[in-house]
């Protein structure tokens, strides 16, 4: 299994909001961009170009897994869920997020 | 996990994915519109603004496709899919270009499977590398050998493990129903073993009966003949049955029963020359070996036998080689007009996709935009000419068989391992590496043509498409210039005054077998002359060996009474009756005819050459012992197609001269087809093995004679009217898409006064310097190609019709172009 640790701060942030984000219940790719934006309180706002990109590889490295379902308002909608593979990855991910925010902090109040 | 998921996704899913991706774009999509709706914004605003908000769907729909682990692979395939999207866009330029690719390819794999056939394949026999022929060379000309000096060569030359040969015979199958003519091979020596050709029934000719043995092998295509056990008649002889031989034991002739040759002849006058030496080399020996060792035996014949041997030299080649000699020259004119085709049809296809690269400009500038790199253009460039000359390649498969057909019919009778070509691996191999070149040469003309900056004049961009015009052209000049050579050489051969009459005349031709006595054949002669010309209609009958123009007969060096040596040169040894010459209105220039046998005729070519013009009474020989008088002197007429001037010759009367194969002159009111059946009838009494091949008018029989030359001009002129068309068709296309690039740019000149005449000679001088450009290019191509052969009222008649060609093709589209409304052009973006 691959776990890596990506120093990319953009594209591992957006990994790294999906899997917190979707750590609260199953919801479709509309619903995660606009409860990140929500949760933000509109501080972030995901790119929704690359939103869907990043499910469908998140979901290759199986750690999503998604179905098709309806919406309360009866409309079908692609819902995606963390598995446990998932659950393992949002763990790492955060404590690699924590290391890097505590190493630039320390780096910023140095200065 | 991820691995396994993205190469099922990879190999099977790539469709569900962007359907999938589709979906979900458009779901957000709404969602977002109603939020922005809910918002206040209009249907229109709302829509809008979710759109962009979410980017670029297709580019979206693209990365989906990219999460896959073979990004490279799904890229080309991707690339693919745009190629041929882009070219069946256009299918007008996708069905031409590979229609063109067709016919170029394929004429090419044809030529090349029969280059193939003759040239580079060795020839189907096992060590076939060690099979040579020895040349016999007298008086500086390659002559033929006879079964003493055979003998000779076989018992002296230590270097050569076998020696044979073998010779053609018509003959006449005896049959309860009637007699069947078949092709016989005769052989001499152990020829089996010496090609190693595998007996595929029965047994071979054994040492015993290379002598006159009465024993048969009938070849595989022809085992129904008879069964092996079975004895066979052909003409007087019976001969048994003994087995059957695969079919390359006779070199792709047509001969159905190969038989030793008979003794009468194995024991013929050593002056004698039908025969080729053939060899096989021991292990080890050398060619240069074997030929010093049969040069020093050549010497000691030529001591010991002055008469027939002094001052014969030999040469001892591949056997390969020797066997397509004659095949050479017109194989190197087939090829190259191939090739010059291949050339032409290529440049055009390159101008036409540099065109259509400059439209698609804006295209690829937006590609770039999008952040395609310049190295994805390129590829895409590739991958679209690719997949062009993948069509064309395959067509050219379907073309190629067909092809080869057609050059099999017009060149198979004079060059039979033809018949064997095939379209194989090794021709699709050929076709392959031709296409990848191509490929490369395409791509190359896009990228270059559409990475140019811009260029307001269009400057550059020109230049690339003239030197793709210009070179397009000076080849087509070459091909043009070679046919209109070939129409005169040929016009030249058979309609300019040949010096004989073809109208009114009849020919008819029997064929003896070569082992007939001599008083047999003088008696047949006689009957035939008599039976002939005693038939209702004919008004008079003559005999000859070989008509004008056709070649074949007998030639040898003459003693001239008064000097001590041999003419150096061989000379015609003709066999003509004194009528003939009156019936062919080939005039007596001086003297008369002969009226015993012991005088003869020469030609006006031999009495100038070697009597001074003064020829009446003076005696010539062919051995040094017999003399003849000269009579006369008749005029000069060429005696094979393949001469450009009449050679010296001596005519001998027909009673004493003994050749098997008799051509007779018949004047006669009946119409061939009726004459045929009674004279085939009429030889089948006087002779029956005789090879009657029936009753034709002269003219068809002349035309007969140089139908090799004739189909060599066909294939050529072909050949060239195909090259201007291309070109024609070339400078109109890129002529016109010029014109359409520029209509702009007329729409403003017109709107600023400019005359549409001035339109029009604008575009019809630059067709101009095209073909001034293309004439220098092309002659001067001709000069150093064909300087000997293409005389300069052939390359004149080439250039004005290429010059009128290109001008033609320049006019209409300036025309149009002169047309253009400038309003409506100005309004275009």
């Amino acid at each position: 299994m691959s776990t890596k640790t990506r120093n990319d701060a953009l594209s591992g942030s957006l990994t790294l909001l999906v899997l917190k984000t979707l750590a609260l219940g199953e919801m479709h790719g509309y619903a995660i961009a606009s409860r990140i934006q929500q949760m933000s309180s509109d501080l972030l706002r995901v790119e929704e170009g690359s939103l869907y990109p990043a499910l469908h590889r998140m979901e290759q490295d199986g750690w999503i897994s998604s179905h098709w379902g309806l919406t309360e308002s009866n409309r079908r909608a692609r819902f995606y869920t963390l598995t446990k593979t998932g659950q393992q990855q949002l763990e790492q991910e955060l404590e690699s997020w924590r290391r890097i925010t505590r190493g630039v902090s320390l780096v910023l109040e140095a200065v | 996990m991820g691995f396994f998921n993205r190469l099922k996704t990879t190999l099977f899913a790539q469709d569900e994915v962007r359907r999938r991706a589709e979906e979900e774009a458009e779901f957000h999509l709404e969602m977002r519109a109603e939020e922005y709706r809910k918002q206040g914004m209009s249907e229109a605003e709302a829509r809008q603004k979710a759109r962009l908000g979410y980017g670029n769907v297709l580019s979206q729909q693209e990365q989906a496709g990219d999460t896959d682990m073979l990004a490279g692979l799904e890229g080309t395939m991707r690339d693919v899919k745009v190629g041929y999207r882009r070219l069946r866009r256009s299918p007008l330029f996708l069905v031409s270009a590979v229609l063109l690719l067709a016919v170029g390819l394929g004429v090419n794999a044809a030529v090349f499977s029969v280059l193939d056939t003759l040239f580079l394949r060795s020839l189907p026999f096992p060590g076939a590398d060690r099979l040579v022929v020895l040349k016999e060379i007298r008086q500086n000309r390659t002559s033929n050998s006879n079964p003493q000096r055979i003998a000779d060569w076989r018992a002296r030359v230590t270097g050569f493990e076998v020696v044979a040969s073998s010779f053609g015979e018509a003959m006449q199958l005896r049959e309860r129903e009637g007699n069947r003519p078949v092709n016989v091979m005769r052989v001499v020596g152990d020829w089996i073993a010496l090609l190693g050709a595998p007996v595929v029934e029965g047994r071979r000719f054994e040492a015993s009966e290379f002598r006159g043995g009465k024993v048969a092998m009938l070849t595989a295509k022809s085992r129904d003949l008879a069964r092996v056990g079975d004895t066979i008649r052909l003409g007087d002889s019976s001969y048994q049955v003994i087995g059957v031989l695969d079919n390359s034991a006779v070199l792709g002739e047509d001969v159905q029963v190969v038989t030793p040759i008979g003794e009468g002849l194995l024991d013929g006058p050593r002056k004698a020359g039908y025969l080729q030496v053939v060899a096989r080399l021991k292990p080890g020996v050398t060619l240069a070996s074997a030929e010093a060792e049969a040069l020093s035996v050549a010497e000691q014949l030529g001591r010991e036998y002055p008469d027939t041997d002094r001052g014969t030299t030999v040469r001892v080649v591949p056997a390969q080689q020797a066997w397509t000699e004659e095949a050479r020259e017109p194989a190197l004119y087939i090829q190259g007009a191939a090739a010059l085709l291949l050339l032409i049809t290529l440049v055009n296809l390159a101008g036409l996709l540099a065109a259509r690269a400059l439209e698609r400009k804006k295209e690829d500038t937006v590609r770039l935009f999008l952040g395609a790199g310049r190295w994805h253009l390129i590829r895409l460039h590739l991958v679209e000419s690719a997949l062009l000359v993948g069509f064309g390649c395959g067509a050219a498969m379907l073309l190629a068989p067909w092809a080869l057909a057609l050059l099999q019919t017009n060149y198979g009778d004079d060059f039979a391992p033809i018949k064997t070509a095939v379209i194989d691996l090794r021709v699709f191999g050929f076709l392959i590496l031709t296409g990848v070149l191509s490929t490369l040469l395409f791509a190359s003309v896009m990228a270059w043509q559409s990475s140019r900056e811009k260029d307001v004049r269009g400057q550059s961009q020109f230049q690339l498409r003239n030197l793709l015009i210009v070179s397009e052209a000076a080849l087509g000049l070459v091909l043009l210039a070679a046919s209109f050579q070939l129409v005169r050489d040929f016009n030249n051969l058979r309609f300019a005054p040949l010096g004989f009459k073809e109208q009114g005349l009849l020919s008819a031709r029997a064929y003896l077998s070569w082992s007939t006595d001599n008083e047999v054949l003088s008696a047949a002669i006689q009957r035939g002359l008599e039976q002939t010309s005693a038939l209702p209609g004919v008004s008079a009958v003559a005999i000859v060996d070989r008509l004008p123009l056709e070649g074949g007969s007998q030639d040898s060096p003459v003693f001239i009474q008064g000097q001590h040596e041999k003419t150096p040169e061989t000379v015609g040894i003709r066999m003509a009756s004194n009528n003939y010459f009156a019936l062919m209105g080939i005039p007596v220039l001086a003297g008369q005819l002969p009226t015993d046998d012991s005088s003869v005729l020469v030609n006006e070519t031999f009495a100038k050459r070697y009597l001074e013009n003064n020829a009446i009474g003076r005696s010539v020989s062919t051995d040094g012992k017999t003399w003849k008088r000269v009579a006369g002197v008749v005029a000069s007429v060429r005696y094979s197609s393949k001469d450009a001037n009449p050679r010296p010759e001596v005519f001998y009367s027909e009673r004493t001269q003994s050749w098997p194969m008799l051509t007779f002159v018949i004047q006669s009111s009946q119409p061939a087809a009726a004459l045929s059946p009674i004279l085939r009838k009429l030889w089948s009494e006087i002779n029956a093995d005789a090879d009657f091949k029936g009753v034709t008018s002269m003219e068809n029989r002349i035309d007969e004679i140089v139908v090799q030359p004739r189909r060599q001009r066909d294939v050529v002129v072909i050949f060239g009217v195909v090259a201007l068309l291309l070109v024609v068709a070339g400078v109109y296309g890129i002529m016109a898409s010029d014109m359409q690039r520029r209509r702009r740019e007329m729409g403003i000149r017109i709107a600023i006064g400019a005359s549409r005449n001035h339109i029009i000679g604008s575009a019809l001088s630059r067709a101009g310097w095209l073909s001034l450009a293309a004439s220098t290019i092309g002659a001067v191509l001709i000069l150093v190609l064909l300087q000997k052969w293409v005389e300069p009222l052939s390359i004149a008649s080439g250039i004005a019709a290429i010059c009128t060609g290109m001008l033609l093709a320049g006019f209409i589209p300036a025309w149009r172009g002169s047309r253009a409304d400038p309003m409506l052009a100005l309004r275009q973006d």
